[in-house]
């Protein structure tokens, strides 16, 4: 279209100085984008990409000189760096499959509400932790995981019944990191059932009327039409959420006793803003580290869709 | 599979199956959707309600889910404990507003150009910037961000929030924009060109305002967003330019005088207003959200 315009012009004007004042004006309108991005986005990736290769402490700059690749050697063999990695992986390996499955339940069960009012609201309802201030679902959840008087114990042990001891949640090492994410699923919920819904309605649903004709049943609707269109928009969003590999902000929010929640992000942080001299050279090392792996888990996941696909 | 093998020996039986389930269906569905409503809705009730009870009250075994005698109390304590909370206030609306006016004429601007305007690299620049979101350098890039900030002696300070809201605002937006702006058919471009508007004039008098629903999605997406960021906002300021969720990330189980009716107390002061006016905008921001997810 722009291009016909383009063309046009040319016809109509037939200078070259009115084209290239046109190229101008264009130019000028993405400008102040441009200057941003290139601020705030290009500069800080190649400024910290060149500070993991020096000793660069942020609170102590003299001195600071190349030592190639010795930061990295370092993170590579940090105990806290292997654990941090393990720690991130098992955190996408629970939040991911857990948020995924609990939306495309809500958004399936959703998509057959066929009354306008009740869909909207039910809709409306799952939106309203997505639009809170995540430091306020972090602390909120902090207080709800207490195992004395908190929220979460109140519903399973002293009203359900269900659990015969009190867990400690946050304050047990072995249920730290999925409580973690669990509060983080809760949060987004809403998010993940809208992405879905999006999808589900681009599904044609004379598909469905042809397949009850045939005399399909619900499930096996869902099984043979429903999933199987699904999957496209699933395996993107899937990929989109391997960035959770990289989380910091809720474990320095709420994080769990000891060690149970330093995932190799959380330990960047604390290395530049919060250790000693703030080792932002050490640091950055650590955070391309976890950038490569993070690649290498998009590129196979990105490789299992496109096998998918085809 | 079986029903349907059952129906087709014996019609009477699969009918009544068949009419049972068509009841049963909807009936597990809302059950289902009703139980996440429940998850979802519980501790935001629980937030409003031990607001407003009493020390006792809250701690008192089995613990009560309203409050049996309603005290205001909390709400004292919230506003003499924390003087400071207008300071935070402000902080939290001028920057995030500014930073959202912002993004927002930056990213019209640039979505017009990437959409309508005809220039040498156009796409190419554009992809290359859609790419760079996608980039997991998000941890290591803020440490550069803060030295810059440091840098331009901007720490702790409105612009130095401002700046980098604006700028992580921006893609997103453009695409966005770029996107309401294609959808705007390229006649009345045209049309306005023969008329002798400029391309300035061609984007303020014809494209904005066409355009104005896009305005309107961005704007709450960068609100929310902005509004409600922890990370950039506890990284890069301390003391003068605090905002508010790092002032509410303080309120922690063992910080000593707070207990959850004042912490909730906070809560309800520091975000409840937004809260509403966010509930109330939600049906454009969950429009929006879905028409750039379609077009992702």
């Amino acid at each position: 279209m722009a291009n016909a315009i383009g063309t046009r012009q040319r016809t109509l004007v037939g200078r070259r100085f009115r084209i290239r004042g046109e190229y101008l004006v264009g130019y000028a309108f993405i400008a102040p984008l441009l200057a941003m991005f290139v601020v705030y986005h290009l500069y800080p990736i190649i400024r910290s990409f060149t500070m993991s290769f020096t000793n660069f402490k942020y609170l102590q700059p003299q001195g600071t000189h190349f030592i190639g690749l010795a930061n990295y050697q370092e993170a590579a063999e940090s105990p806290y760096v292997q654990h941090g990695i393990l720690l991130g992986i098992e955190y996408m390996l629970i939040y991911i499959p857990l948020a995924m499955i609990i939306a495309l339940v809500i958004a399936l069960a959703l998509d057959r509400v066929s009354q306008h009012f009740l869909a909207g609201a039910y809709r409306t309802i799952y939106y309203l932790p997505v639009i809170m201030p995540g430091a306020v679902v972090y602390v909120l959840w902090k207080w709800m995981y207490i195992p004395s008087f908190g929220l979460i114990n109140y519903v399973l042990v002293d009203t359900l019944h269900l659990l015969a001891i009190r867990p400690q949640w946050l304050g047990s090492p072995d249920l730290a990191l999925p409580s973690v994410a669990f509060m983080e699923v809760w949060r987004l919920l809403g998010y993940n059932v809208l992405l879905l819904l999006v999808g589900l309605g681009s599904i044609n649903r004379e598909l469905y009327e042809a397949a009850r004709i045939d005399g399909a049943s619900e499930l096996q609707l869902i099984w043979h039409i429903t999933l199987p269109l699904l999957k496209p928009i699933f395996l993107v969003m899937m990929v989109l959420k391997m960035s959770v590999f990289a989380v910091v902000e809720p474990m320095l929010i709420a994080p769990g006793v000891g060690d149970s929640t330093w995932t190799w992000g959380w330990y960047a942080y604390d290395q530049a803003f919060l250790e000693g001299n703030l080792r932002m050279g050490y640091a950055s090392a650590i955070g391309y580290l976890g950038a490569l792996i993070m690649s290498v888990f998009v590129y196979f996941q990105y490789r299992l869709f496109r096998h998918e696909r085809a | 599979m079986s029903s349907q093998t059952i129906s087709m020996r014996d019609p009477s039986f699969g009918s009544v199956l068949r009419h049972a389930l068509r009841y049963a269906g909807p009936l597990v569905r809302h059950a289902l959707l009703l139980f996440f409503v429940v998850v979802i809705l519980l501790p935001l009730i629980w937030v409003v309600a031990s607001s407003f009870k009493s020390i006792p009250e809250l701690y008192r075994v089995p613990t009560t889910l309203f409050p049996t005698e309603p005290t205001l109390t909390s709400y004292q304590f919230v506003l003499t404990q924390v003087p400071k909370l207008p300071q935070y206030y402000e902080n939290s609306l001028v920057v995030t507003s500014v930073s959202v006016v912002l993004a927002g004429i930056i990213a019209s601007l640039a979505g017009y150009a990437f959409a309508r305007l005809n220039f040498p690299g156009r796409d190419q620049i554009f992809w290359c910037l859609v790419i760079s979101i996608f980039l997991p350098t998000s941890i290591t890039s803020l440490f550069a961000v803060y030295e810059l900030t440091d840098r331009l002696q901007l720490l702790d300070t409105w612009f130095g929030l401002i700046l980098p809201y604006t700028a992580g605002a921006l893609i997103v937006s453009t695409f966005i924009m770029r996107s309401v702006f294609s959808s705007i058919p390229g006649e009345l471009q045209d049309a306005a060109r023969i008329d002798g508007c400029n391309t300035l004039e061609v984007f303020y008098r014809i494209m904005l305002p066409l355009g104005a629903m896009g305005i309107v999605v961005i704007t709450i997406l960068n609100f929310v967003n902005i509004w409600g960021d922890y990370l950039l906002a506890r990284t890069l300021t301390y003391e003068n330019a605090r905002t508010l969720p790092v002032e509410i990330s303080l309120l922690q189980p063992q910080t000593g005088d707070w207990h959850f009716n004042t912490v909730t107390a906070a809560y309800m002061l520091m975000f409840g207003p937004a809260f509403l006016v966010l509930v109330a905008l939600q049906r454009w921001f969950l429009r929006g959200l879905s028409e750039g997810a379609l077009k992702f």
